[in-house]
């Protein structure tokens, strides 16, 4: 029993040393800890202030061809509105292109000779709108609205006459990204410590000198994981700091979700970096192979295009994605306050793929050694 | 020998030397060519802004005429998959669980009058405008069916992307993306690695002028990053349909490109050990991408 307890004294004094240097050696250097914490900040503030999906303004030039009352009334309802600004005022058809090209109008409103006519008979009278068609999503916005306006001034008004966004009541681009950021930014730094953590150490020579330390290798492979989740952790909860008090998004779940959903998710890519960096011979090559995994999972996470909107058989790529099950719920503890079965069930496939990939990386560990 | 031809002597010479490290390693391939053709069929048909699938619930508790023709064209139409509910508890369950993302409800007011009702999922914020859009587009044609006469009809025509596709708008944005980022990723290394091993030092001490060094670096990744653009334009072919914007994105190419590796060597030579080199030019790269206008294209 006595013999246990000093084994167990004695391993852990001896893995607190290891942690100890491998903690040295990720922060010693301040230009490594600048790169680790600096641009993180500047990513959420860029993020949080320009990414928008939110149409805001729309300049737009007019083409008023019937020149009535009607028509006026219409002009005034656009001009009125917050998001519409009228930048020229057409003549003539054969202005239109060159208003468009320019880029100085991101639509045309034209309104046609027989409109007062048509409204008076009682007819369907027609506003043609020109867009910009080299931004699709603004220029579907932009078509939206001004069918709205158009169906108020005409007084038949659109067929719901109340829109209400669950959760995110004034529908803001920043509190879809923001909560995301928690997880895709500490991801990106995570995946880079672990990857480069062992091929750093072969790359130097000083894996050599570890290998005849009387370290095992679960010890070795602790070390080079906790230094990341720790890091990773960390930053985190910074972004989650700002979002929650620099954006003012408002926390709907606990905390405590939070961290487990991060818990969870840091693992699983843990476990794919120190897959990676096992595998790698040189930094050279960890950092490409991690960058070359990291960009489409980003992409297929639904950080900005919903994964719904995919074809079919690439939903079925994203289910390999531990990224976009740990957005999807901590976008839900965020600002849905979703219960622990709920999230425990999304997050299946991420501890999925932290189940694989910490067995794998250490596999290819033990191989390497 | 005059100087000139010495010094392609001297180009050449590197060059091929460069052109056999990155043929060893085969992860600047991975990178130059592989990731490229990837990013392009995975924005090609992934990424997307057009609205499908939409899981929308329906409760028609007035069940008139006006509102049972709108709820039979939701159920009929294809953007949707759509349940009907017939209370609105059930319906506000189902999207409190995350079943359905949107709900259509048509609900008697104390009066006579209906009231109608969307109420959207809003965590995803893009995608609940258009679902909004798309209900209520969908909804609208089928009352205009029915109300014949007066109103106003706004139609949309949208220039240079007729049918509002949005990868015609992600993908020229994205080629130039793409390929500063694998120009400077790939770049920055090669100085800081010879910096580090030494045979920097043994190539100073050779007759090679920095100059030919310099090209030596550059002109294989060039051409590597070549190979990735044609693969590109070769998988773009069949989606993206404009000559003009063809031709004027392979200038933009070129020019992009170059100072994407000068950024890349720069980088390379100002931080001589590779962690930091790794961390200046990933989060360069990384920041052109933030920073870099979605909304732009090269058309």
């Amino acid at each position: 029993m006595t013999r246990l307890l000093q084994l167990l004294i004695h391993r852990s004094a001896r893995f607190r040393a290891l942690m100890h240097k491998e903690l040295l050696t990720t922060l010693k250097d301040r230009t490594s800890r600048m790169i680790l914490v600096g641009p993180l900040v500047l990513y959420v503030i860029l993020f949080g202030y320009v990414a928008t999906f939110n149409l805001d303004y729309a300049p737009y030039a007019l083409l008023d061809m019937s020149k009535t009352r009607q028509s006026a009334e219409l002009i005034r309802a656009v001009d009125e509105s917050a998001v519409f600004d009228r930048v020229m005022t057409l003549q003539n058809t054969a202005q239109i292109a060159p208003a468009i090209d320019s880029g100085k109008a991101l639509v045309v409103l034209v309104i046609g000779q027989d409109y007062a006519e048509k409204l008076s008979e009682g007819q369907v009278a027609q506003v043609q709108v020109i867009i910009d068609g080299r931004n699709s999503t603004t220029a579907q916005l932009a078509a939206g609205y001004l069918s709205i306006i158009a169906g108020n001034v005409s007084g038949a008004g659109t067929v719901f006459e109340s829109i209400r966004y669950l959760y995110n009541p004034n529908n803001l681009t920043q509190w879809f990204i923001l909560p995301a950021l928690i997880m895709m930014l500490s991801m990106l730094q995570i995946m880079v410590l672990s990857a480069l953590s062992v091929a750093r150490e072969r790359e130097m020579g000083t894996f050599e000198q570890l290998l005849v330390t009387p370290f095992t290798t679960g010890e070795l492979l602790a070390s080079k994981a906790v230094v990341p989740i720790l890091i990773g952790i960390f930053l985190g909860t910074l972004i989650f700091l700002i979002s929650v008090f620099w954006f003012q998004v408002p926390l709907m779940g606990s905390i405590l979700k939070i961290y487990a959903v991060m818990a969870v998710f840091v693992l699983s890519i843990v476990g794919l970096g120190l897959a990676i960096s096992a595998y790698s011979k040189t930094m050279q090559q960890g950092l490409l192979i991690a960058f070359v995994t990291l960009v489409p999972m980003v992409l297929l996470s639904g950080l900005f295009t919903p994964v719904d909107n995919m074809p079919d058989w690439i939903q079925t790529i994203t289910w390999a994605d531990p990224l976009r099950f740990a957005l999807l719920s901590v976008r839900r503890i965020y600002l849905a306050d979703a219960s622990w079965a709920h999230i425990a069930y999304t997050m299946i496939p991420t501890a999925a793929v932290a189940a694989v990939s910490l067995p794998f990386a250490y596999h290819y560990f033990k191989k390497r050694l | 020998m005059n100087v000139f031809s010495l010094w392609l002597t001297h180009a050449v010479a590197l060059t091929l030397k460069e052109t056999r490290q990155i043929l060893r390693d085969k992860s600047a391939i991975l990178l130059g060519v592989f990731m490229p053709l990837m990013l392009i069929i995975l924005f090609g048909y992934g990424l997307s802004f057009d609205v499908r699938n939409i899981r929308l619930g329906v409760v028609d508790t007035v069940r008139t005429e006006q509102t049972e023709r709108i709820t039979a064209s939701l159920v009929a139409n294809e953007s949707f998959k759509t349940t009907v509910y017939v209370a609105r508890s059930d319906a506000l369950k189902a999207l409190e669980s995350f079943e359905i993302e949107a709900l259509a409800v048509f609900e008697k007011q104390n009066t006579s009058s209906v009231s109608r009702q969307i109420v959207v999922d809003g965590i995803d914020a893009p995608r609940a405008t258009m679902i909004v859009n798309a209900v209520s587009g969908a909804a609208g044609i089928a009352m205009a069916g029915e109300t014949e006469g007066a109103g106003i009809v706004v139609v949309p025509r949208i220039w240079f992307n007729e049918s509002v596709i949005s990868t015609w708008y992600l993908v020229p944005g994205l080629f130039v993306i793409v390929l500063t980022l694998t120009g400077c990723m790939m770049t920055s290394l090669v100085l800081a690695r010879e910096w580090e091993r030494g045979t920097m030092e043994a190539m100073i001490a050779t007759p090679a002028s920095p100059s030919a060094i310099l090209v030596s670096k550059t002109f294989p990744y060039f051409c590597l990053g070549m190979l990735g653009w044609a693969l590109c334009m070769t998988a773009a072919y069949f989606s993206l349909r404009s000559a003009g914007a063809r031709q004027l994105l392979a200038h933009f190419e070129l020019f992009g490109f170059v100072p994407a590796d000068g950024l890349g060597i720069g980088a390379g030579d100002f931080r001589r050990d590779p962690f930091s080199v790794l961390g200046f030019s990933g989060h360069g790269a990384r920041e052109f991408l933030a920073g870099r206008d979605p909304f732009r294209v090269y058309f």
